[in-house]
């Protein structure tokens, strides 16, 4: 059940001392707040995060990052709670030291937001859960019609009904009732099991919800690594560039992923042993796709430092790697890539998915365009190796900000090392959130901050992130957690100029007994808007519902299409993951639809004003 | 093998200099780019690249350090002579700083590959230069031009199959095979390549130990026997002498002499490998591993008896269950069955295919 949450612990008086005495500029360490300029003007995704009452400030273990959990972070979640038709917003939690676990006492909770409907936050009590919390995805797990939240963590991860307490749809009168714990069920690992990224997807198509779970590595917070892995004079030494660095996650113990079936009611079974060939690896990063094209979900899974992987579904949820057959497992020269965030999308509007993962420093920010014989990597082609490869990158995204119809590509930025700010690293440790345009011309574009108090400006490194519409004006806005400092909320005032679409998409209230079903949230549905520009010709936009997006997080069920010019859509063409395909008639342009399968266009509603 | 020169350059660097004696520039420069030391040596290069009256070589090895340290403008003036190694040099810089394959193509002079992508003979301006063959090769794979990148990697490999582009040469031949299908040659690619990556990132390990633990001859020995695996006594060789080279306490390690004694051995140079081996029997008169190499010179002489002997008290060791002493087993077999033991020789044969060995006893049974 909801409990108070009070002030995190960590931000004592004597921190607020030490910060007020810096003046509070930059960021000084970890659970140290930054204090971001206030400034709107031009058209930007302005971090209004203070102004809107979002006051969360991720803590994640020491300023020096002596640890590897303290350098991952955490993620973000926008789910509706309540069911009062808003995002309101999620944040997993860290500690303020890694030895702090050994101590029960010591854990977090999880840090919520109510949204008022316009996109200023209220803090909500959180659930009284108790831990290191790192990813979470949200999705409705026991299909009663509204959002649920599993939420990882190192030791243990979670699933939270929501349940309402009173008929009003609000969520003041929503619990989040701790429903299962999933931990594994072998015990033959010794140190605890560390969950990072969580996907909701629909395995079997049976219409419930199913659970991945993406597992990083062993590590013991009785005996914490240090200095060397190895034994000696054959150990080698936690070094980044000749400087000492925290030690993983090669030479550490991987640990292995986990397939969760629901049974609909919020309970999973392990059904790990659907995923053929599955071997332990360090997973950070998991999205579900149909990336075949077939009509179910596959699951891409970013490995850091080993080859990636890409469950290929044959449609009963029965899983074979197809990373390596389909040219997505390595880097272009055969390296396995620190893989971190992955998020798809139909950048070249071909009609099939394409996919960006991100990495290491060094390494490229990926990009593959799907096709009928599996991915072609187009990185180079779109210059994304120079753009990218000073940065390590976490939360990705492919969205359309500025409603021109082509996606661009955000990525979440920050090095793991605090020695990425000595000299002559190539990179820093603090880094922008980036955002490139993707077309039309088939070459990446900078799209440099331009406003003041745009969430592109500051260099504090950031890792989960999560996009959705907060005040319902149609434009997708941007949520970041930036580590040991406060998260950023984004708020889009881009496109004035242009018309858009919002949609979301609903399997049926009531169960069907058909072979294969739409969960009742959508989850895994393909959206086609067809909109005709102004010399005439026909072009087709494509999204599908998916949740765990980019890296630790989750993001809005809504599809946000920008038609351009336009001012009306063609048609929708709907292709459910029960099978059925729906074609619906086109309409006028700024709206938001919402339509269930077989049942149409429920509601259309104009957009806010922001 | 010949080497181009660029290539030779690239080989062993840093471990090859006695202990007592700094690394050159070059050496360190290199050492820095190769093992991604970057910020210990770019203060050499910028006084590297500020000295008009620096070698191209050096301008091109403090030019690459540069680059990857974020300096890549300095890094491109720094460099910009029209030598090989600064041209390669600039062709490195285009393909992994700039995504300009079409840039690494026109440095190298290379033909138009990427609108005759089918062309059979491909052409270069430096063809002994195998890292500009490779660079080419990689410029091509990252353009997408698979089929077209091929012959160029091919011939890269084929002047200096160790590389230190190899590996990525390696994965790209096998990305060719992957796109066109080819279900024959693609798993001996991947497997090729899984070991060649697998080589390297043990030797760049080994490098990084014995840089970190200059007093300390495993991770040299870890070298040289990463050599010899890939037929290279005479690399091998290299960081064993700089150890030996080191002084008293150094020439007194029997695991250095003896190693050095088999890489002789391998040379061709018996006498050189008996003298070293004996002092390393002398010094240690039981340790197996001197007195297989040992016996493997006994072998080269046709010494039959000699070698059984020494092989035999090899196999009679506890550490005979070792995995590195696994082919004397083998070794013995085949003396055995040569001087006409055929019972004894299956039963050692026997003995090694228990111990895990896979090998036949006999040419006929190969």
């Amino acid at each position: 059940m909801a409990t108070v949450t009070t002030a995190p612990r960590w931000f004592s008086s004597a921190r607020l001392a030490a910060l007020l005495l810096l003046g509070g500029a930059g960021l000084t360490g970890g659970c140290t707040p930054d204090v971001p300029a206030q400034a709107q003007s031009e058209p930007d995704l302005h971090d209004e995060a203070r102004a809107r009452g979002v006051d969360y400030i991720n803590c994640s273990g020491s300023a020096s990052k002596d640890y590897i959990l303290e350098a991952n972070g955490a993620g973000v979640a926008l789910f509706d709670l309540g069911a009062d038709g808003d995002l309101d917003i999620a944040f997993a939690q860290g500690l303020a030291r890694t030895q702090d676990l050994l101590d029960p006492a010591l854990g977090t909770d999880i840090v919520l937001y109510e949204n008022d409907g316009r996109g200023y936050f209220r803090r909500l009590p959180g659930p009284g859960l108790r831990g290191w919390w790192t990813g979470l995805v949200s999705g409705d797990l026991d299909n009663d019609g509204d959002d649920d939240l599993v939420v990882g963590g190192f030791g243990s991860s979670v699933v939270l009904l929501q349940e309402q307490a009173g008929d009003q749809a609000a969520p003041e009168s929503a619990v989040l009732v701790r429903a299962t714990e999933l931990t594994p069920p072998s015990t033959t690992q010794t140190a605890p099991p560390w969950t990072t990224s969580l996907a909701v997807l629909d395995a079997n198509r049976d219409g419930m919800l199913d659970l991945y779970v993406t597992q990083y590595l062993d590590l013991d917070p009785r005996r914490l690594p240090q200095g060397s892995l190895g034994n000696a004079p054959l150990d080698v030494p936690c070094e980044w560039k000749g400087a000492a660095v925290y030690c993983g996650p090669l030479g550490l113990n991987a640990q292995t992923d986990r397939l969760l079936l629901g049974r609909g009611d919020g309970a999973f079974d392990d059904a790990s042993e659907r995923l053929q060939g599955l071997v332990p690896a360090f997973g950070l990063g998991a999205h579900a796709l149909d990336a075949d094209s077939d009509g179910d979900d596959d699951i891409f899974v970013a490995n850091d430092s080993q080859p990636n992987f890409l469950w290929i579904n044959d449609g009963t949820g029965q899983f074979v790697d197809g990373a390596l057959a389909l040219g997505v497992a390595y880097g272009a020269e055969g390296r396995a890539q620190a893989g971190m965030g992955v998020a798809s999308g139909d950048v070249n509007r071909d009609g099939a998915l394409d996919m960006v993962v991100t990495n290491f420093s060094d390494e490229p920010t990926e990009m593959y365009a799907g096709g009928a014989r599996g991915f072609t990597r187009l990185t180079h082609r779109y210059a994304l190796g120079r753009e990218t490869r000073a940065l390590l990158s976490w939360g990705c995204h492919l969205v359309d900000f500025d409603g021109d119809g082509w996606l661009e590509l955000v990525s979440v930025n920050g090095h793991v090392y605090p020695q990425a700010d000595l000299p002559d690293t190539g990179t820093r440790y603090g880094q922008p959130v980036t955002r490139w345009a993707l077309g039309p011309q088939p070459k990446a574009r900078l799209l440099p901050p331009r406003a003041k108090d745009s969430i592109f400006a500051p260099a504090v490194g950031g890792r989960g992130s999560a996009v959705g519409d907060l005040n319902q004006d149609g434009r997708p806005d941007l949520v970041v957690v930036r580590i040991d400092a406060p998260a950023s909320v984004g708020m889009n005032t881009e496109g004035a100029e242009h018309a858009r679409l919002s949609v979301r998409l609903l399997g049926p209230e009531q169960p069907s007994t058909a072979a294969r079903r739409t969960p009742r949230d959508g989850s895994g549905a393909t959206c086609i808007v067809v909109v005709k520009d102004a010399a005439g010709s026909e072009h087709a936009l494509l999204a599908e519902t998916r949740r765990a997006v980019g890296f630790q997080s989750s993001s809005t069920p809504w599809l946000h299409f920008g038609l351009g010019t336009s001012t009306r859509y063609e048609s929708l063409i709907i292709r459910w993951p029960s099978g059925a395909v729906e074609r619906l008639p086109g309409g006028t342009a700024n709206r938001a639809l919402t339509v269930r399968e077989g049942s149409g266009i429920l509601t259309s509603r104009t957009f806010q004003a922001p | 093998m010949k080497l181009s020169l660029a290539c030779a350059a690239w080989a062993l660097v840093v471990l090859s200099h006695p202990l007592d004696s700094p690394p050159t520039p070059l050496q360190q420069l290199r050492t820095a780019y190769e093992l991604d030391l970057i910020p210990s040596a770019t203060a050499l290069a910028r006084t590297t690249l500020a000295d008009p009256k620096a070698e191209p070589e050096l301008r091109a090895a403090a030019a690459l350090v540069l680059a990857q340290s974020g300096a890549l403008d300095t890094a491109r003036r720094g460099c910009a002579g029209d030598t090989l190694v600064e041209r390669l040099a600039r062709a490195r810089m285009a393909l992994e700083q700039e995504d300009d394959p079409q840039g690494v193509l026109r440095l190298l002079g290379a033909s138009a590959p990427l609108r005759e992508p089918n062309q059979r003979e491909p052409t270069l301006r430096d063809a002994a230069s195998a890292e500009a063959w490779l660079l080419c090769g990689r410029a091509l794979g990252r353009a997408g031009a698979l089929q077209a990148a091929e012959p160029y990697l091919l011939r890269g490999l084929g002047l200096d199959r160790h590389h230190l582009d190899a590996p990525k040469a390696h994965a790209l031949l096998l990305s060719a095979a992957l796109e066109r299908g080819d279900t024959q040659l693609a798993p001996q690619r991947a497997e090729t390549a899984r070991q060649v990556a697998q080589w390297h990132a043990l030797w760049k390990a080994r490098r990084l130990q014995a840089l970190r633990r200059p007093d300390e001859p495993l991770p040299r020995i870890g070298l040289a026997e990463l050599w010899l695996a890939v037929q290279e006594p005479a690399r091998a060789l290299e960081p064993l002498e700089a150890w030996l080279a080191g002084g008293e306490r150094q020439r007194s390690d029997v695991r250095v002499l003896a190693l050095s004694g088999e890489c002789l051995r391998r040379l061709g140079q018996h006498a050189a490998a008996r003298e070293r081996l004996q002092l390393a029997r002398s010094m240690e008169p039981l340790r197996s591993e001197t007195r297989y190499f040992q016996a493997l010179v006994a072998l080269d002489a046709r010494d039959l008896p000699l070698a059984r002997s020494e092989l035999e008290a090899v196999c009679a060791d506890s550490a005979a269950v070792d995995g590195r002493l696994l082919r004397a087993h083998l070794d013995l077999a085949r003396v055995l069955w040569d001087m006409g033991a055929q019972e004894e020789a299956r039963a050692r044969h026997a003995r090694y295919r228990e111990l895990g060995g896979s090998e036949p006893l006999t040419p006929e049974q190969r």
